[in-house]
Formats: structure tokens, C-alpha cells, sequence
């Protein structure tokens, strides 16, 4: 798979950051809040004052107006631990326009707001591996050619078990502040069990549907074999309008589901299109669907 | 365009077959899906298994149908409509030398294979005329490739030399014949002659096929067996020639009446020969020379002859017999003149002046004999204006001492080979005659003084030893005798020879439009795959 991205195709992407509803806890020399209090310059609020706290913390001035000894609190900034996980299974690689590849790239431009915000971010691939294929961390924008070489080298991997993948990629003894999953969470019964393993371990998680657009509206007509691209199992059907419109509507149906089951779960859902322009789906799409800001 | 094998047009039934395949079995686009569940139970159209349709003209089913039809054009081997048919006249060069083994298996097997490849090359359009060049130039057939391809395979070598000069002259005459057809000839041959006589511009360009090479080969060049003057014994004479580049030892054995006599070794320098004499008992009737080593061409290995000792033959003197040919034939010691009216046949018969219609039995020397005769008919064109110097027949004679004489008769009749002819026409011949080994001489030995001469005694001993011995020793052969000058088995430079008609490049025959029907079809083929590996 080639990834073609220029040298300065994610400069528009430099004043995105990600959004994340709980503090970060990678370490202090981030952007986001903290949830440990330490001092810093970041007024929060004043409390009464115990015995024991740093006399040089309280403030004088409101002691002088009101006569009781208040402490000022103040909040730490830190960096946010970001995964971000692209599914290789078959299934995306199917079409005119491959879902992987635009997953790649997609999953490139999310890194690079990432480093460029001083995060940590990790990358790993929904395969049939132990341990799954990984890369990063990443911190620097220096490192973005050798993330994109990484990508570059991805190949569709066969029939992945989604929820299983789900519940085994996020190691033990780390705890990300944010996960965010790249796939076209294709499953016949979904992938509700693998999203509450999860969400289970990561506090803040994040799903991007990518659907293609023969996917949303096949152009199909005849005798035909469909072929599964995961599983290589073949379906002789006669395909007729009727057929089509059937088709239609249980895809539709299908994808509110899938919806459906991330918004039940608290888990932000965006549904793009693989046709779209990268640019258009990171600074639309991932926006409007509180995935940046 | 015309097709040479029309026949394999039955393969255009393959398109046929691969279009009802398409049509029993359908042909479903295979499509790549992400998932099949969202299509599973959905409501569908009829399939084709349950209603047969004509299948739709796909790219790939359109590509298999055109390659499949350019295949089968390709087996009809369709040649271009441009190129007039050919006429090929093959001479073959079938003199004795072409029996040489210095090219497995001789050099004639390797002339035939040359030869049938050629004919492969050609269409049925083609014309082929086959000459053979042995001791005359013969026109063996002329038709078609696949007809003369059986009469290839029934020619056989001579022991003579080739007749190149008139075999050429012959087949030049057979393409001129078809002035419609682009002509050629083609020359398959040792080249173990000398350089013919110019012959003038032939009508087609010549091709030479070249077979062999070598000269490694060893010959008795002659034997000669005489009584000793003492009448108490006789002596061989023979010479054994070393063509070869190199000196030899040659294994050399005598057998006399079939009983071996002498063996010995004789050591030759190269291109040289060798005479040795052997004494024989004087009762010693047939006397044989083997050669026992090892070399190209086994015919003159071996040489068989009659000695003058053992009882004397019979011979009976009819006609104008003069004196003097009665003394010579009364001097050679191995022959007796009886009375006419003797009861058993002879054992040689001399015709002085006379041919009578019956003839009589046993060989014949024939003297003088008279010009109206109708066997003494000429056939064909020429004077039989020629001398075989190695002839048995003129075997020690001076020619010089003939050089007067005036032949009765100005044609060849067609039973006859010239021994020494002049352009007046043949002087000696020699052939077999209504079942009779004959020698004739075409002019009366009493007029030009040949009778007092020592050159006639000479010539009629040649005479009758030549029909004695050819008629108890070779009556088995096919009537040729070996001509010695073949056992130079080294080719000699061809020279050229012009043509009056254009030369054009040698081509293996009609221009064949198989090869770019085939690889059209093997063209069509990718583009096939293209589309089926692309379809998915």
C-alpha cells in the first residue's frame, strides 16, 4: 500500500487538537488538564486553609479583605497518551477507492495533530498478530516520515475477529487517555462486546466509521458471484432492483446500528466517506464529531 | 489467401464449443464484497442456472472466441496470395562416390533428408521435379511434393559418375517448361567430380546443397590377370590407390576360386598408388582382391575377375570375319574359336559385319555391324562425343591409334552407354542388348589399317575379357559397372553457374501467414488474462 502525502499536506491540520472529556496523565508539558493539582500558574480555585499547606500558597490579599486565610489551587497541564487503532482486516481493502488506504492516511493525519500537539501517540493494527503490530510512541514532528513509512507497509491481513481484537490490543499496564478506532466494523452481529472490553480500559474512546461508496450504493446488475473478502466464501445471487433496494435499506439499517451501539456506550461515532477529501473529513467531519477542535 | 490444410478449419467448431459452454454453464461476474452477510436472504432476481440465457458478448467471452478462431486459421496454414507457386527441380547427384560413409549413414541418405526437408517447406501448389544424375541424367517425375516425396525415397546410387552437366541442362529445360512459376534448382551433391563443360545459363538460379567432405578412402584401381608366356602359370597385377590426404596401410587379400591365396599389407603414400604383381596358379579361373581396412566407400573394396586360366572358352566367329580379327581373337590364350556348327551355345559370340535379327545366345562382340540396323537406332539428342579413359574397354590401349576411324552409325541407341565416341557419333559402346551383354564397335577395323596395328589385338582382348568376366562374374549386378574415377571421393570447388533468370532469396517456400495468425491468437491470449485477472 502506498501512502502518497506530501511533505506539507497536514500544515492545515496544525491548530487542531484533540478533545478528550477526561485529564490527561502523560506527563506534565501538555496542553490538556491534569487531574493531579500541582503548582503551576494555572489558577483553578481558593480553599480554606489546613495546617500543613505552604504558607507562600495563600493569598494575602484576600486575607486582608476578608480576614480569613484562603489558599490559592492551582492546576498542572499535561500531555495526552493518544492510540489510535486501524483495522487491516480484508474487508477494508475492497473497492475502487480502498478503505484501508484511506484509513492509513486518515490515521497519518490524526498522528501528526498528535505529535504536533506534544502527545504521545501510539499506533496499532487490528490483525490476527500476538502481540499486535505496532508503532510509536511518537512525540515529535521529526518522526512523522518514519509513521508514515510504517503505514506505508501495511497490507490487508485476511479475517479479523474485530471484538476479539478489541478486547486484546489495548496491553496491560497502560492506560491511554484516549483511543481512537479507524474501521468499517464490519461484523454481522457488531462490535458491541469488543467497544465495552474497551471502554472497559480506556476512558475516553472514539469510533471512525469509514464506509466506501459501493458499499452505500452498489452498482451491481445480473448473474453474480460475491465474493467475501475476508472469509472467501461466494454467494450466487440475481441481482435485481428489488435486490438492490432490499440491499440498500439493510445497510442503512445496518449503519444506524452500528451508530446506535457507540452513542448507547458514551463512545463518540463519526461516519465518513472514503470518497471524501482528507482535508474535508478532519476538518469537517472529525469536528462536528467532537473527535477535534 | 490460400490455406494448405483447409482441413484443420474443423477446429473453428472449438469458438463453437466454448460459446455453448458459456451458455450450459453461464458465466457469473465474480464480484469482491466486504461482507456477504448484508446480502444473504435478499430478495433476487431468477439465476441463469434456472433459465438458460444467451450469454452476454463480455470482453472476456468476445477474446476467448477470437483466439480460439485465430488458432484454427493458424492450423489451416494460410499462405499469402502474392507469391506465385515454385517449381523446385531437385538433381540429385547419384554417382558412386554419394555411397561414401563419411556422413552417417552415406552422404546419398543425407542428400535424401535434405532433400524431403525442402519438400516439407513447399505448398501444395509447388511443382517438383526430381533428376537423378548417374551415369545419364534422368527424369525421374515431376508433380507435386507429396508425389515425388515416394519417388525420393526409392532413389537409389549408381557406380558411375555423375552426369551433372546434362542432369542440370535437364532440369533447367523441366522449369523452363513453366515459365508461370518462379523457378529453382537445387544441386545435392558431394561435389566429387570435376568441373562440367559450360553448360550456358540455366533457367532458374541454382542452389547447391553440399553433403560429405572427406577423402579418406582406399581403392583397388584395377586388376589385371595374365597368363605368363612360359603357359605355366598366370600373374595378378593390381593397383591400389590412396585417395586420402594422409599415407596409409592398407590390408589387402587375394582369393583365388574363392580360396584365399595371398594377404599383405601395402603402405601408400598419400594421393599415390600402389602396383604389386602376384603370381597364381595357372588353373586359377576366378580371381578377387579384397581390401580388408576401413575406409569411406566400400564399392572398391572389392573386385572380382576372370582369369584366363582354366579351360579355354567357346567362341563362335559369325559374319565377315577378316584375318586379322580372327588372329586376335585366336591369340588370347583363354579362347577357342570353334566351328559354327557347334551343338552346345557359346561362351561369346563375335558378329563380324552382320546383326542378325535372331541373335544368338551369350554375350556379343559386336564389329562393324551394319548401319540400317534398327537397334543401332539413335535416340535423343547428341553424338555420344566422349571417352571414359577408365573404361575396362580401353584399359592399355592408344587412342591415338582410333583417331582415324569413322563411326557407321551417328547416334546412341538408347540400350547403350559410350565408351569412346567422336562427334561423327559413338565408336564403342557397351549395354545389354534384348537380355545380352554387348560390345560393339561402330567401325570396320580392315579400313583404316587398326587390323595391323597392336592396338586391335589389344582392344578385342579388352572386348572379350570385359564380356566374359561381366557375364560369369557380374551377372548379378544392376549392369553398371564402377567407374575408378569415383574412388576420389574429395569434393572438388563447384564452379558457378549462371542463370538467366533473376536470383532471388533462397526462400523455404510460399510465405506462410501461420506464425502472425499465431501470434495474434497468443496476443489475444494476454489480453484475456488482462481481462480476467483485472475482473477478479
Amino acid at each position: 500500500m502506498a501512502l502518497s502525502i506530501a511533505g506539507d499536506a497536514f500544515k492545515q491540520f496544525d491548530r487542531l487538537s484533540f478533545v478528550t472529556r477526561r485529564p490527561a496523565r502523560a506527563g506534565l508539558g501538555g496542553e490538556h488538564r491534569s487531574r493531579r493539582p500541582s503548582p503551576s500558574t494555572e489558577f483553578v480555585d481558593y480553599r480554606p486553609y489546613q495546617p500543613g499547606d505552604d504558607l507562600r500558597r495563600v493569598d494575602w490579599n484576600v486575607y486582608a479583605r476578608l480576614g480569613s486565610l484562603q489558599v490559592k489551587v492551582t492546576e498542572g497541564r499535561e500531555r495526552l497518551e493518544v492510540v489510535l487503532l486501524l483495522d487491516c482486516s480484508s474487508s477494508m481493502d475492497n473497492g475502487a477507492l480502498s478503505k484501508l488506504e484511506f484509513a492509513a492516511q486518515l490515521i497519518a493525519a490524526l498522528a501528526y495533530i498528535g505529535v504536533a500537539r506534544t502527545e504521545a501517540v501510539r499506533i496499532l493494527c487490528l490483525d490476527s498478530r500476538r502481540p499486535s503490530t505496532a508503532f510509536g510512541p511518537f512525540g515529535r514532528r521529526s518522526r512523522m516520515p518514519e509513521l508514515v513509512s510504517s503505514l506505508s507497509r501495511l497490507a490487508p491481513v485476511g479475517a479479523v475477529d474485530l471484538n476479539a481484537a478489541l478486547e486484546v490490543r489495548i496491553e496491560a499496564g497502560t492506560r491511554p487517555t484516549l483511543v481512537v478506532l479507524v474501521s468499517d466494523l464490519m461484523k454481522p452481529g457488531g462490535v458491541a462486546d469488543g467497544l465495552e472490553a474497551l471502554r472497559a480500559r480506556v476512558p475516553d474512546l472514539a469510533v471512525v466509521h469509514v464506509v466506501s461508496p459501493e458499499e452505500m450504493n452498489p452498482r451491481l446488475s445480473g448473474e453474480v458471484e460475491l465474493f467475501d473478502s475476508e472469509s472467501a466464501e461466494v454467494l450466487e445471487l440475481g441481482i435485481s432492483l428489488e435486490t438492490l433496494a432490499a440491499y440498500r435499506a439493510r445497510f442503512a439499517a445496518w449503519l444506524e446500528e452500528r451508530a446506535t451501539e457507540c452513542r448507547a456506550r458514551g463512545i463518540r461515532y463519526v461516519r465518513v466517506g472514503a470518497e471524501r477529501p482528507l482535508a474535508a473529513v478532519v476538518l469537517d467531519d472529525l469536528r462536528r464529531g467532537g473527535v477535534l477542535r | 489467401m490460400t490455406l494448405l490444410a483447409p482441413v484443420a478449419l474443423a477446429a473453428l467448431v472449438v469458438p463453437v464449443v466454448i460459446y455453448v459452454i458459456h451458455w450450459l454453464f453461464g458465466s457469473r461476474r465474480r464480484v469482491r464484497v466486504p461482507a456477504l452477510f448484508l446480502w444473504a436472504d435478499l430478495p433476487q432476481a431468477r439465476t441463469g442456472r434456472s433459465r438458460r440465457r444467451i450469454p452476454p458478448f463480455t470482453w472476456l467471452l468476445l477474446l476467448q472466441l477470437l483466439a480460439a478462431a485465430l488458432a484454427a486459421v493458424a492450423l489451416a496454414r494460410p499462405v499469402g496470395p502474392h507469391e506465385p507457386p515454385r517449381h523446385l527441380a531437385l538433381v540429385f547427384d547419384a554417382s558412386a562416390s554419394m555411397q561414401a560413409t563419411d556422413v552417417s549413414p552415406t552422404r546419398f541418405e543425407a542428400a535424401r533428408a535434405r532433400a524431403l526437408d525442402r519438400l516439407n517447406a513447399l505448398t501444395s501448389l509447388d511443382l517438383v521435379s526430381l533428376v537423378r544424375a548417374g551415369r545419364e541424367a534422368t527424369l525421374i517425375t515431376t508433380g507435386t511434393a507429396d508425389g515425388v516425396r515416394s519417388a525420393i525415397l526409392a532413389l537409389q546410387p549408381g557406380r558411375t559418375a555423375p552426369a551433372i552437366r546434362e542432369a542440370l541442362a535437364l532440369a533447367s529445360t523441366e522449369v523452363a517448361a513453366t515459365p508461370e512459376r518462379r523457378g529453382q534448382i537445387l544441386l545435392l551433391t558431394d561435389g566429387a567430380w570435376p568441373p562440367p563443360e559450360s553448360i550456358g545459363p540455366l533457367a532458374a538460379p541454382l542452389e547447391v546443397g553440399a553433403v560429405g567432405g572427406g577423402s579418406e578412402n582406399q581403392a583397388i584401381s584395377s586388376v589385371v590377370v595374365r597368363m605368363d608366356p612360359t603357359g605355366r602359370g598366370q600373374t595378378a597385377f593390381v593397383e591400389v590407390a590412396n585417395q586420402a590426404e594422409h599415407a596409409a596401410r592398407v590390408p589387402m587379400r587375394v582369393l583365388a576360386d574363392g580360396a584365399p591365396l595371398d594377404e599383405r599389407q601395402l603402405d601408400i603414400a598419400a594421393r599415390t598408388r600402389a602396383r604389386v604383381s602376384i603370381p597364381l596358379p595357372v588353373d586359377a579361373h576366378h580371381v578377387g582382391v579384397r581390401l580388408l581396412g576401413h575406409d569411406a566407400l566400400a564399392l572398391d573394396d572389392v573386385q572380382d575377375t576372370i582369369a584366363p586360366g582354366g579351360p579355354p572358352r567357346e567362341v563362335d566367329l559369325l559374319g565377315r570375319a577378316s584375318d586379322g580379327l580372327r588372329r586376335a581373337v585366336e591369340s588370347i590364350p583363354s579362347l577357342h574359336v570353334r566351328a559354327a556348327d557347334a551343338a552346345l551355345p557359346p561362351d561369346l559370340t563375335v558378329l563380324a559385319g552382320v546383326l542378325p535379327p535372331q541373335l544368338p545366345s551369350g554375350p556379343l562382340l559386336v564389329i562393324d555391324p551394319p548401319a540400317n540396323s534398327g537397334r543401332l537406332l539413335g535416340v535423343g539428342l547428341g553424338s555420344g562425343a566422349r571417352v571414359q579413359v577408365s573404361h575396362p574397354l580401353l584399359q592399355g590401349l592408344d587412342l591415338a591409334a582410333l583417331q582415324d576411324e569413322n563411326p557407321s552409325v551417328a547416334g546412341v541407341p538408347g540400350w547403350a552407354h559410350v565408351v569412346l565416341g567422336t562427334l561423327q557419333g559413338p565408336l564403342i559402346m557397351e549395354g545389354r542388348l534384348e537380355g545380352h551383354r554387348v560390345v560393339v564397335m561402330t567401325f570396320n577395323p580392315g579400313v583404316s589399317g587398326l587390323e595391323k596395328s597392336l592396338a586391335f589385338p589389344l582392344l578385342i582382348s579388352n572386348a572379350t575379357s570385359f564380356l566374359l568376366s561381366r557375364s560369369e562374374v557380374a551377372a548379378t549386378e544392376s549392369g553398371e559397372a564402377f567407374d575408378p574415377a569415383e574412388s576420389d571421393i574429395a569434393p572438388r570447388p563447384i564452379p558457378t553457374f549462371p542463370s538467366a533468370a533473376p536470383v532471388t532469396e533462397a526462400s523455404n517456400g510460399a510465405s506462410d501467414l501461420w506464425p502472425w495468425f499465431l501470434t495474434a491468437c497468443l496476443v489475444v491470449l494476454g489480453a484475456e488474462w488482462l481481462v480476467f485477472a483485472r475482473r477478479g
